[in-house]
């Protein structure tokens, strides 16, 4: 009797349990809704002649940091080492790997966005550059370029004593990190 | 009878050639106002700009650029562009890539880049140092003159018609 009744209540535990995970996997998300395969980031990875396990890391480095969300946990750098570690010389770098701005640190560009609004985006998407401006009190705004061959940065804020004026020519890498960090912070705002 | 011919033909062949652009695209002169936004007030910027003074950009363009929608101007084939900073300056030779953006008939990009000295993109620009300003997005047109030898050619023709209709008429 108490083996049938302790097998019952195991067997309820283990029903719960399973409840438990089923509905913890239904809720489950990646901060943009969609994980790095569902963007095809890593789809390069899958492709004949590259080194088995490379497609699962970036998966898991780029959902880290998501490119579609700016607000993101920083990215695991062992996850990078490892990446790097296993990469043969005929696989491809990281297929996300963020390169930071050298025009502005992360809360320099976040600031633009605190108040979940920002007075105008132009650009991005299928255009070279794109500009992020916050006109209030004074002139901020935050740009950048990645035209072949004019690859640039800028981070202008009047507000600040003295004033902030960077304006560097970068590497394309560079640029193109500045360029994304600019896209999200308008999308992470911006209908 | 002839004469009279002759005239309506040779006025018409001028009317043409004065009027040609009018038909199609033509040039016009330009200038563009950049207003300095911060300069030297604090520590010295490549240009000795302050905050408050001006930039011209100036040069002849394809007045086709200011029609309705998006246009972009680039410069070296009929289109110049010369940029005067502080009695610096600078020219479409500088930056082969250089191009101006237009919508609906306003600057929207001004894109200029000689690494270290003077850049523009978007519509600021600046020293890549210490100096920022925002150029006027209403850009100054005024037409290209008819060249003074364009109006000599056409009296000449005209002189001419009269010179053969007195002939005519004195035969």
């Amino acid at each position: 009797m108490i083996s049938k009744s302790r097998t019952l209540i195991t067997a309820a535990f283990v029903m719960l349990l399973g409840m438990t995970g089923f509905s913890a996997t239904a809720v489950a998300t990646t901060p943009d809704g969609e994980t790095p395969a569902n963007e095809g980031v890593c789809d390069i990875l899958k492709a004949d002649g590259i080194t088995k396990g490379l497609y699962g890391l970036c998966n898991a480095y780029c959902e880290a940091q998501d490119l579609d969300t700016f607000d993101k946990e920083p990215p695991s750098t062992k996850i990078l080492a490892n990446y790097n570690k296993k990469k043969a010389a005929t696989d491809p770098d990281m297929p996300c790997l963020r390169v930071p701005c050298p025009c502005w640190s992360d809360e320099e560009l976040a600031s633009f966005t605190a108040d979940g609004m920002v007075a105008t985006c132009i650009g991005g998407d299928s255009a070279d550059k794109v500009q992020i401006i916050d006109n209030a009190p004074l002139t901020k705004f935050a740009d950048a370029d990645i035209t072949l061959n004019r690859e640039r940065c800028r981070y202008i804020d009047l507000n600040t004593t003295p004033r902030t004026i960077r304006s560097f020519t970068i590497n394309a890498a560079e640029a193109q990190g500045c360029f994304t960090a600019i896209v999200n912070a308008c999308n992470s705002v911006l209908p | 009878m002839k004469a009279y011919k002759t005239a309506l033909l040779l006025s018409s062949a001028l009317c043409m050639l004065l009027g040609m652009g009018t038909a199609s695209a033509v040039l016009v002169n330009y200038t563009i106002t950049g207003t300095v936004t911060a300069g030297d007030e604090f520590d010295t910027n490549a240009f000795n700009l302050t905050a408050g003074e001006t930039i011209t950009a100036y040069g002849v363009i394809d007045d086709s650029v200011f029609g309705t929608g998006a246009h972009t101007a680039t410069f070296g084939s009929g289109n110049t562009l010369t940029i005067d900073v502080n009695g610096t300056f600078f020219t479409h030779a500088d930056d082969t890539a250089a191009s101006l953006g237009f919508a609906d008939g306003l600057l929207t990009d001004f894109d200029f880049l000689v690494v270290g000295t003077f850049s523009s993109y978007f519509l600021f620009f600046d020293d890549q140092d210490l100096m920022l300003g925002d150029w006027n997005p209403v850009v100054a047109t005024t037409p290209v003159p008819v060249p003074a030898a364009v109006w000599l050619f056409g009296s000449g023709l005209l002189g001419l018609v009269g010179v053969a209709r007195r002939r005519k008429a004195i035969v």
